[in-house]
């Protein structure tokens, strides 16, 4: 897994900047895995019988944070994207109206 | 066609907003200057397939390409923008399809010259005929509108020819207008307190293109209207707990 992501980022399809979440969630994941302490605790605290089960509830948790974090940065690119439209599109507009005043018509 | 002597000293910004409409919008461009000299188009091709070429347009029309379909709410902000910034007394928007008759556009303007309304929207009288899911649709969005703001809101809705003076784009232009904006901008303008009115006109048949309200954008426009019912009914909870 980590080594498809180095790929992707090295061939500049993931932004760098944009796969720090996703570098925490396979870090947090691989952690929990492989520590008996935090299985049992999470076991205990989300009240479920087995710690693979408390695993899974993580993995889900993560994933619908990741999901969450990347609908939050797209937004804002999203948002900036459409400021930067409404910004060209005043110039151009008003280099149109300067070329062509409506009294001119 | 005649212009009225009250138009006549008035500027109107007139939108057009089009999407794989080319043809069509241009006619509605052409149409809209023919009404006389102080109405000025304003074509917003919205990232077609099939771009405008600028060099088809009438002369006079002022016209701006997204370079992705950015929405008719952006269209709509682009040409607040502008008639804010020129200073344009008046901007009235049809669609480029040319479903929008541009001579009822006088019509539109009457009540915001005759200062009786700050918006005015032309209700679709033959709009959702022979389609039951159509009407139904039609007046579920009415229903919840006119229970949002006490009965003011238009009885359609979803229309996309209005009319709107400079103190109403001014403030219309602070909301955050997205794709098929029309229900949040009518309720909107409602809460806000600006005097809505409505008349009456036939739509005509399209021209070209097709609509791009497909079954999935139905249901996000059904799901957006929603979530615009459920932020202004916590508003006014929290409004009416404040009090």
């Amino acid at each position: 897994m980590v080594l498809l992501f180095l790929w992707l980022v090295r061939r500049r399809l993931v932004l760098i900047d944009l796969s720090f979440p996703w570098f925490v969630a396979l870090f947090v994941l691989g952690f929990a895995y492989n520590n008996p302490f935090i299985d049992n605790y999470l076991t205990k605290i989300l009240m479920v019988s087995y710690p693979i089960y408390a695993i899974i509830f993580l993995t889900l948790f993560i994933l619908l944070g990741l999901i969450t974090i990347v609908l939050i940065m797209l937004t804002r690119d999203h948002r900036r994207q459409i400021e930067l439209l409404r910004a060209l599109a005043r110039l151009e507009l008003s280099s149109q109206e300067a070329r062509s005043p409506a009294s001119a018509r | 066609m005649s212009t009225p002597a009250a138009i006549a000293e008035k500027s109107v910004l007139v939108l057009i907003p089009a999407f794989n409409e080319g043809r069509s919008a241009i006619g509605v461009a052409t149409s809209v200057l023919n009404l006389g000299s102080a109405y000025r188009p304003l074509v917003i091709d919205d990232g077609s397939i099939d771009p405008i070429d600028p060099k088809d347009l009438p002369r006079g029309a002022l016209f701006f390409r997204c370079p992705f379909n950015a929405g008719i709410g952006v269209a709509t902000h682009i040409a607040f923008d502008h008639a804010i910034a020129r200073g344009y007394d008046y901007v009235v928007r049809l669609d480029g399809d040319g479903q929008h008759p541009a001579e009822r556009v006088p019509d539109v303007l009457a009540p915001l010259l005759r200062d009786e309304a700050d918006l005015v929207a032309g209700i679709r009288i033959n709009h959702g005929q022979g389609s039951g899911l159509r009407r139904m649709a039609k007046s579920y969005y009415a229903g919840v509108a006119s229970m949002l703001t006490g009965g003011k809101a238009p009885i359609d809705v979803n229309t996309g020819l209005f009319g709107a003076n400079l103190a109403a784009i001014r403030r219309l232009s602070a909301l955050d207008l997205e794709r098929f904006p029309e229900p949040q901008m009518f309720v909107s303008a409602c809460r806000m307190g600006l005097r809505v009115t409505s008349i009456e006109i036939a739509q005509s048949p399209r021209e070209s293109g097709a609509s791009s309200l497909s079954p999935l954008r139905a249901l996000a426009m059904f799901y957006r209207f929603h979530l615009f019912v459920i932020e202004w009914l916590l508003e006014s909870g929290r409004s009416w707990l404040a009090r």
